[in-house]
């Protein structure tokens, strides 16, 4: 049975965008390509598209890991 | 469990917080894991989903918004005497949540308990991708500072703090882990939510 499906909360703003200079890098060597773009998700938001890599080093937009199902996002560490 | 909830339309993605792939391979090729297993070198996952220590588990729905946010939860009760956390419940609460939907939070409670960054914990982040920036072109005592700076406005985040020690040299299970632990960790307010603690 697939998860029940759910009505989208509405987005609020969230006060704490902070403006970030190019200089500061992010993913792989590249800048964000705004300030705006600097900001976590906000509540009621999807899940965004983000690059992270694979295990074998592939780079992986999270939002297409998601397919009109239920997920669970697990953070952990190896290596800490 | 994706083995077990995979066809019932579920899907666990594994997010490592490390410096390199090499760090988790051993558990992600241990498991034989055929779910989405990804590393965020760049804490471009923990910035957008607030992440400050780890494990840390967020359910998504079907319209990929959280609906049961951060939660810190275990898979297995290899450390339940350190946590006091049961893995069994939650487990459970997986298995319901998939085949009935029981589980997911409403709007409202969803918004109550998402954690929010301050001012100085997205400048924390700020310092901390500096500091790695810096790390990676070898100019170590620059980034150093930007790793103590990280951690003066995000004390409590151990994704900056404990993420960073074995960067600077230092074991993340040695003296400097037991001081930062003495300091007190950052709790979720799902933590008092989701019932998973032994009672008493």
């Amino acid at each position: 049975m697939k998860l029940l499906r759910r009505r989208g909360a509405k987005a609020a703003l969230l006060a704490s965008l902070v403006l970030l200079p190019q200089s500061v890098l992010a993913g792989s060597g590249r800048a964000y390509p705004s300030a705006e773009a600097v900001k976590p998700l906000e509540p009621g938001a999807a899940v965004p598209s983000a690059i992270v890599r694979s295990i074998d080093g592939q780079p992986v937009d999270l939002a297409k890991l998601v397919h009109d199902e239920g997920a669970l996002l697990v953070f952990y560490r190896g290596g800490w | 469990m994706y083995q077990e909830l995979g066809d019932e339309g579920f899907v666990p993605i594994t997010v490592a917080l490390d410096q390199c792939a090499d760090d988790p391979r051993p558990f992600i090729e241990g498991a034989k894991a055929t779910h989405p297993s990804l590393i965020d070198t760049e804490h471009r996952l923990a910035e957008l989903y607030h992440i400050v220590n780890v494990p840390t588990i967020i359910w998504i729905d079907e319209q990929g918004r959280i609906c049961r946010p951060h939660d810190n939860q275990f898979g297995t009760d290899t450390f339940t005497q350190f946590h006091g956390k049961r893995s069994g419940p939650y487990l459970e609460m997986i298995r319901d949540w998939v085949r009935t939907g029981a589980g997911a939070l409403s709007e409202a409670e969803v918004r109550a308990h998402q954690p929010a960054p301050t001012n100085d914990w997205q400048l924390a982040r700020a310092e901390r991708a500096l500091a790695w920036h810096l790390q990676k072109q070898g100019r170590k005592d620059a980034a150093g500072r930007h790793f103590d700076r990280a951690a003066e406005l995000a004390p409590l985040d151990w994704t900056i703090r404990r993420g960073a020690m074995p960067i600077r040299g230092q074991n993340p299970f040695g003296p400097e882990f037991f001081e930062l632990a003495g300091e007190g960790m950052y709790e979720f307010t799902m933590d008092a939510v989701t019932p998973t603690r032994d009672a008493g």
